[in-house]
């Protein structure tokens, strides 16, 4: 079976926000206003994240990490939706949200340990440089990163190869101008993600929680 | 025995009184259901939540209800099975107050889901999906209502014995219910302020005290509104209960701190953010002080004897649950979830919300207020739920 | 296709998704992501990747343009170009919010209110082109008339070489006047400024990174702000993890930046102070033989001195026993190492390195052995080292020395190669005015003593438009240039353009200085216009030329730079033979169009592929190869560490002690042309101003333009996360002496101004400094820009690197107080 998983090597990593804006173009995510910004309604599928350690000039240790939908192995979003509207899928394993289901009721929100995802507080406007490959977002709905399915699906069905380094892959690991994200099955062992998990050390967020998150970080 | 010979009462609900409460509750209705049509029509946009922050007020106002509800029915039971029989004339008003609260409790998931016409796919998808604590109440509150209608329906009509088993199904599912509000936030793995196998049974304590606490309140309102004067007796006999309850509540709010602050993850940040936070006022002046330090104190105090010291007693429970559910609902939420243990979070992702309350949700929690304000007073034009003293 | 249009997206996705799910069975209405397969979805009917350039900087970067049904909707690095590996920087994409902003200016406006200001409606009509370049055109023929082409001032920002082939040359030197004035003063021309004095190439380097086993930059953003982003980001995953040694990377910075936290080791410095660490690590480098032998040389075998030694002078020459005079030194491709350790580096000791930074011996020293050792290793400058008044130049001159004494220029620092674009088709012509027009003194007084080998001095054309030095300016056409916003003591813009009677303003929004302007040109976006570019500086060995094309057709009634000159050109040539001919026929066979144009220029490059200009097209960008140099464009033909090109430039002009001094340079005799430490010049004194503001570029910046982009608004601080807004960031320690906590509204206030932002404290910032990020607080730029922060440019200073004009931006004392 296909499992995919996405490696971020954080050496590499820049903190250039690249992946967080194609990930935006790619998805039609929504742009926040100043005024949804201070209200903490800000839809980012992907974004990047300063880690810190209080310390005290000239010691400072902080960190730039690219964070997005862990999409776990024993995802707890999916086992508190009421109506199946979060789902993990058998093929490929991502976590993804049925929006023509989703009630709104937000216990996926609450339930995500990683904030990875966003409610709807208005009807996402329509938008010249949307990408028609993927749906609008009514308000009301949760929404959140989805692997890049439409892209996966779509090289499924034109038979083209799926995983770094030269297969298709999500649009943020495609942007990444430092060759941070490595994706690609963790089932395959040939994988690139497998290959760099078995070489170097790494670690997921808040593995802890025991959900076993599919984005791996080497520092 | 005495017991049987209580008579119950419809009210006449002729007075200037009842009718400007219907006109009073009629407006709140008219504000709720505005304000619910206007987020149909736009979203969310207006209320006090955020991404960070996504369950608000209406949230901490459905466990506050359903708390009332299950307590109500629960002391709505004393009499037909735990025998209490001096209590028996209570159990009508209760059953029917806590079928009403709980009503309007669902109504407020309603008014605060993000796609309330999809609501009904809850009872399509659901049944698959039990799992999930959202899925499972659906079904239990169903089962409490009509379990609760039925059981009504056996003390209305004196069918002690189908009360006695009906009642004993109230029990179990207004614990049921309760506990499963209580796991809805203590089993979330990611919100290190909610963790928790102890959160259930704080939510069933919590039920007890405001059950009761609303129980005193509506006696007295209600008794007040028809002029019949109530026996006090059966009011300080709540008030004990309610001085037990807080007791047991302060004795594990502490225990709660204590296992926090015994160890914690992330050096306490947690803690420190639940008791020092933009949320801690409520937590210390409301819950701690108002909701349970004064209330023992009154109770404890001569006063606790005195209708009057039960009532304020009472009244400053209800408000301390409602404070804790507050607290705890909302810091649980805002607290910043770590990503790499040990780490701090810069900026945006790293700062809590500071939620405060919005005027739409006031307004959606208004007009489920004045929905159940509506139906408790044409329920008691319409049944025999009021005791006269004989 | 046609019931397509008809529809809106979302109603035809719909019938797209429920017909997609009835003919291919597996899409549900359950399936969260409608899937956009090759027939019977809105997706697929008409899609196209376009090749075309970014022109957010000078990285030029080729890119492609996914275009659905005519819109652009997605950007990506070309798949074609090997410099940026297929990739691009995060600003690239921000096009695509720039390209449908709403904001835009989107037809050509007049004003009609005649008060100028901030606080004035400028009352806004919307006018033709035709109207439009009809009143400039006769504006520019009167002042041509009365013989006074001088008057007509060309104000450029950010361009493509096309434009800049065109509109900045051709045209203003057709035209007859001196003052094609460049924004590369407030840019990057000190950096250059090291490469001139010791290789005599005023150019931008480039870093091989791939190549390199240790880096440290002095102040140079290296992955934030620093030319070419791209290049720099792909190459330092590359060297970080790229299967080879990892890379040492060694960051220099008063402020912790995101640069410094991707580094290895974070070096604190007093600002302005880069040079004499940098020195400090040469001295060490000398004194304990770690130079390199093959590059530098080393001593003569029979040569009584063997080694560099603290305070001993070494004589450049030795008698042999057989009496002849021989070279103590024998240097290989370098020259002056000798005269510079005795004229200054002898005795410029880690420990006086210390005393001037801050930084403790034993790291300058531990460092300067980690460099010289890890070869080949990269010692770069840039904005935060060379930025500063007097002693810009020669931080960049002492930096440069690390990269000689280490072996790795032509190595791992390279010169950047030039590109050869196709010959223009017509020859400039110039008439009698133009010829005396153009011969006269520019007005921002390069190349004088006050500014000996600058190109162009940008902010001090302000100052001297305000006085009328040395004459007056009556119109000015500002493009792509928002001088009122982005120079150092920007307010003094504001009133240049207030004061000047015609001020024409060429741009995509309606921005601080458009709101000064008479007329206003609506400008194209990068991807909806013709023109072509090659990046500065590179980061690694390969490199390319990128052809820019309209992705889309363009959005409103706009014109691009291009087209602007060509328009002027044409439109003047009806009055004046000469610039006729200078313009007509300029595309050769392809007509005097933009694209004619680009084509024309070109040539050389689609020439060679076997498709010629379609396959460029389709391409859209080329490759090649780096040659190193052998020599240098020095008298000695060396890499010199005496600097005969600076002496030069200063005896041909007659540099006195006097004008030294008048230009803020302390230094005297010899050791003016040897890489030297000058101390940081503040303005402002210690007693009332204790801290100094430094201010600095996020990568979301893009010169200023993004700000109306919620994408780039959203992240504008990534290191801080924050959003919509900057900062004033301070340490700890300096808070709590000002009583400041985090999130405070506080005062930064110069002795040139005084703005309100919002206080940041963390620790990674030098105790005695303000960090403020540079971009926000424009007064005008659209929506979403208007009034988010503040701008630090408003209470910075004016002074210079007077050797390059470049405009001094971190040496501002300022105080600080809650608001």
């Amino acid at each position: 079976m296909v499992r995919y998983a996405m490696v971020i090597d954080l050496d590499k990593c820049v903190g250039c926000q690249a992946c967080v804006i194609a990930c935006k173009a790619e998805n039609s995510v929504a742009s926040s206003t100043p005024d949804e910004y201070a209200k903490k309604r800000l839809t980012r599928w992907n974004r990047v994240i300063t880690v810190y350690k209080e310390g005290k000039y000239p010691n400072v240790s902080a960190s730039i990490m690219p964070i997005l939908c862990n999409h776990c192995e024993n995802p707890p979003c999916v086992k508190v939706c009421p109506v199946g509207a979060t789902y993990k899928r058998e093929d490929g394993g991502m976590v993804l949200q049925r929006y023509e289901r989703c009630i709104g009721c937000k216990y996926c929100m609450i339930a995500c340990p990683y904030g990875q995802r966003f409610f709807n507080f208005t009807e996402q406007p329509e938008l010249e440089y949307h990408n028609p490959d993927v749906p609008g977002r009514d308000a009301g709905i949760v929404e959140k990163c989805t692997f890049c399915v439409h892209r996966l699906d779509k090289a499924i069905a034109e038979g083209k190869k799926i995983g770094s380094p030269d297969g298709v892959v999500p649009a943020c690991t495609e942007a990444c101008p430092a060759g941070t994200r490595t994706f690609g099955d963790l089932d395959d062992p040939d994988s690139e993600v497998s290959k760099l998990l078995a070489s170097r050390r790494n670690y997921q967020l808040r593995a802890d929680l025991g959900t076993e998150p599919h984005i791996y970080y080497l520092d | 025995m005495a017991y049987k010979n209580i008579e119950y009462n419809k009210i006449e609900g002729k007075s200037i009184v009842y009718y400007g409460l219907i006109i009073l509750f009629g407006l709140f209705i008219v504000t709720g259901v505005f304000e619910f049509f206007k987020t149909l029509q736009t979203g969310q946009v207006d209320l006090g939540v955020s991404d960070r922050v996504p369950w608000g007020m209406p949230i901490v106002m459905i466990e506050f209800l359903k708390g009332i509800s299950a307590g109500l029915l629960l002391f709505s039971t004393l009499g037909y099975v735990f025998g209490k029989n001096e209590y028996r004339s209570i159990s009508r008003i209760a059953a029917f107050l806590a079928i009403v609260v709980l009503i309007g409790a669902m109504a407020m998931i309603l008014g605060e889901l993000g796609k309330p016409l999809r609501f009904i796919n809850v009872f399509i998808y659901g049944p698959a999906y039990l799992n999930s604590v959202f899925a499972l109440n659906s079904f239990l509150y169903s089962g409490f209502i009509v379990v609760a209608i039925a059981y009504l329906w056996s003390i209305l009509g004196e069918r002690t014995q189908l009360a006695r088993y009906l009642g004993t199904a109230c029990i179990v599912l207004s614990v049921a219910v309760i506990a499963a509000g209580g796991s809805i936030f203590g089993f979330m793995i990611g919100r290190e302020l909610w963790y928790s196998p102890f959160l259930p049974v704080l939510f069933i304590t919590g039920a007890l005290v405001s059950g009761v606490s609303m129980l005193i309140l509506i006696l007295i309102a209600t008794t007040k509104l028809e002029s019949k004067p109530i026996d006090e007796k059966i009011i300080t006999g709540f008030g004990k209960y309610l001085l037990s309850f807080l007791l047991i509540l302060a004795f594990f709010a502490l225990i709660e701190a204590f296992t926090r602050m015994y160890g914690n993850e992330g050096g306490g940040e947690g803690l420190k953010f639940f008791l020092t936070g933009p949320y801690s006022s409520v937590f210390w002046v409301v819950y701690v002080l108002l909701g349970i330090a004064i209330p023992i104190g009154i109770l404890l105090s001569g006063a606790g004897k005195k209708l009057y010291g039960v009532v304020a007693a009472s009244f400053l429970a209800m408000i301390g649950i409602l404070a804790e559910k507050y607290t705890l609902i909302i810091t649980g939420q805002d607290l910043v979830q770590q990503q790499v243990a040990g780490r701090a979070i810069m900026g945006f992702e790293g700062m809590p919300a500071v939620y405060s309350v919005s005027a739409a949700e006031l307004s959606i929690i208004l007009g489920v207020i004045g929905g159940i304000g509506i139906l408790y007073l044409v329920g008691l034009r319409m049944f025999k739920l009021l005791p006269s003293r004989t | 296709m046609a019931f397509e249009l008809k529809m809106n997206r979302r109603g035809f996705l719909k019938v797209a998704g429920i017909a997609g799910a009835a003919s291919l069975g597996y899409l549900s209405l359950d399936q969260p992501v409608i899937k956009a397969l090759a027939q019977g979805t809105y997706a697929a009917s008409e899609e196209k990747w376009v090749a075309t350039g970014c022109v957010g900087c000078v990285g030029w970067c080729p890119l492609q343009v996914r275009v659905a049904n005519g819109r652009a909707v997605k950007i990506r690095g070309n798949q074609n170009s090997v410099w940026t590996r297929g990739k691009v920087c995060p600003r690239a994409h921000l096009n695509l919010q720039m390209l449908y902003d709403p904001d835009r200016i989107k037809t050509p406006l007049k004003r009609t209110n005649p008060n100028k200001g901030r606080d004035q409606d400028p009352g806004w009509e919307a006018i033709t082109w035709e109207e439009a370049l009809s009143t400039i055109t006769l504006k520019l023929r009167e002042l041509r008339d009365k013989g006074t082409p001088e008057r007509f001032v060309s104000l450029r920002g950010r361009y493509d070489s096309a434009s800049a082939d065109l509109l900045y040359s051709r045209f203003t030197k057709a035209y007859g006047t001196p003052n094609s004035v460049s924004h590369s003063a407030i840019c990057a021309e000190s950096t250059k400024a090291g490469r001139w004095m010791s290789m005599g190439d005023y150019d931008y380097s480039g870093y091989d990174w791939y190549n390199a086993n240790y880096i440290i930059s002095f102040g140079a953003p290296l992955l934030e702000a620093h030319r070419p982003v791209t290049g720099n980001i792909v190459a330092f995953g590359e060297v970080r993890r790229g299967g080879k040694a990892r890379a040492n990377f060694v960051m220099v910075d008063p402020r912790y930046s995101v640069t410094a936290s991707k580094a290895d080791e974070w070096i604190p410095v007093n600002p302005g102070t880069d040079a004499a660490f940098a020195l400090g690590m040469a001295h060490v480098i000398l004194t304990e033989g770690l130079w390199d032998r093959s590059f530098v040389g080393d001593f003569n075998e029979n040569s009584p001195v063997k080694g560099f030694e603290t305070g001993k002078a070494i004589s450049e020459d030795y008698t042999t026993e057989a009496g002849e005079k021989e070279e103590t030194f024998k240097e290989a491709s370098t020259y002056g190492l000798i005269k510079w350790w005795n004229v200054y580096l002898k005795d410029f000791t880690p420990e006086i390195a210390a005393q001037k930074t801050t930084v403790p011996a034993e790291t300058i020293k531990r460092l300067a052995r980690e460099f010289a050792k890890a070869k080949p290793s990269i010692a770069a400058s840039g904005r935060g080292s060379d930025a500063w008044p007097g002693s810009g130049s020669f931080n960049s001159y002492a930096v440069m020395s690390l990269n000689a004494l280490s072996g790795s220029i032509e190595k791992v620092v390279n010169h950047r190669p030039s590109v050869k674009y196709s010959e223009e088709a017509v020859k400039l012509e110039q008439d009698e005015v133009a010829e005396e027009g153009t011969k006269k003194q520019k007005i921002d007084e390069s190349k004088t003593k006050k500014f000996p080998f600058a190109s162009v001095v940008t902010n001090n054309v302000a100052d001297n438009i305000l006085r009328d030095y040395p004459y007056p300016v009556e119109v000015i056409l500002a493009w792509w240039s928002n001088f009122a916003h982005s120079t150092p003591g920007s307010k003094r813009w504001e009133d240049v353009f207030k004061k000047v009677p015609f001020v024409v303003h060429h741009t995509t929004h309606i921005s601080d200085t458009s709101i000064y302007a008479d007329i206003l040109l609506p400008a194209k976006t990068y991807i909806e216009k013709w023109g072509y570019g090659h990046p500065a500086g590179t980061a690694g060995l390969s490199r390319g030329t990128t052809l820019f094309q309209p992705a889309v057709a363009p959005l409103y009634d706009c014109k691009s730079e291009l087209e602007l000159g060509l328009e002027l050109g044409k439109r003047l040539g009806e009055y004046y033979p000469s610039i006729n001919k200078s313009f007509e026929g300029i595309g050769g066979n392809y007509g005097d169009t933009a694209e004619g144009y680009v084509r024309a220029r070109t040539e050389e490059q689609w020439n060679a592929f076997p498709g010629g200009w379609d396959e460029f097209r389709q391409k859209g960008a080329t490759n090649h190869s780096y040659k190193p140099k052998t020599e240098f464009s020095t008298p000695s033909k060396k890499f010199e560490f005496y600097s005969s090109t600076l002496k030069a430039t200063f005896e041909k002009l007659n540099m006195t002690d006097e004008d030294l001094d008048k230009i803020q340079i302390k230094a005297r005799g010899d050791v003016v042309y040897v890489p030297h430490f000058e101390n940081p010049i503040f303005i402002g004194d210690k007693g009332t101003y204790p801290l100094s503001l430094i201010t600095y570029k996020p990568m979301l910046n893009q010169e200023g333009r993004s700000h109306n982009s919620q994408w780039a608004q959203e992240i504008y601080l990534p290191l801080y996360d924050t959003g919509w807004t900057n900062l004033a960031e301070i340490n700890p320690e300096t808070a709590e002496k000002f009583g400041i906590k985090d999130g405070d509204t506080i005062y930064v206030e110069s002795e040139v101004g005084k703005i309100r932002a919002r206080a940041k404290v963390f620790h990674g910032i030098h105790p005695e400094v303000v960090s403020m990020a540079y971009g926000q607080g424009h007064f005008s730029y659209g929506k979403f820009a208007k009034n988010r922060g503040a701008n630090p440019n408003a209470i910075t200073g004016v002074m210079y690197d007077h050797i390059t004009g470049m405009a001094a931006f971190f040496n501002t004392r300022v105080k600080i107080e809650k608001a």
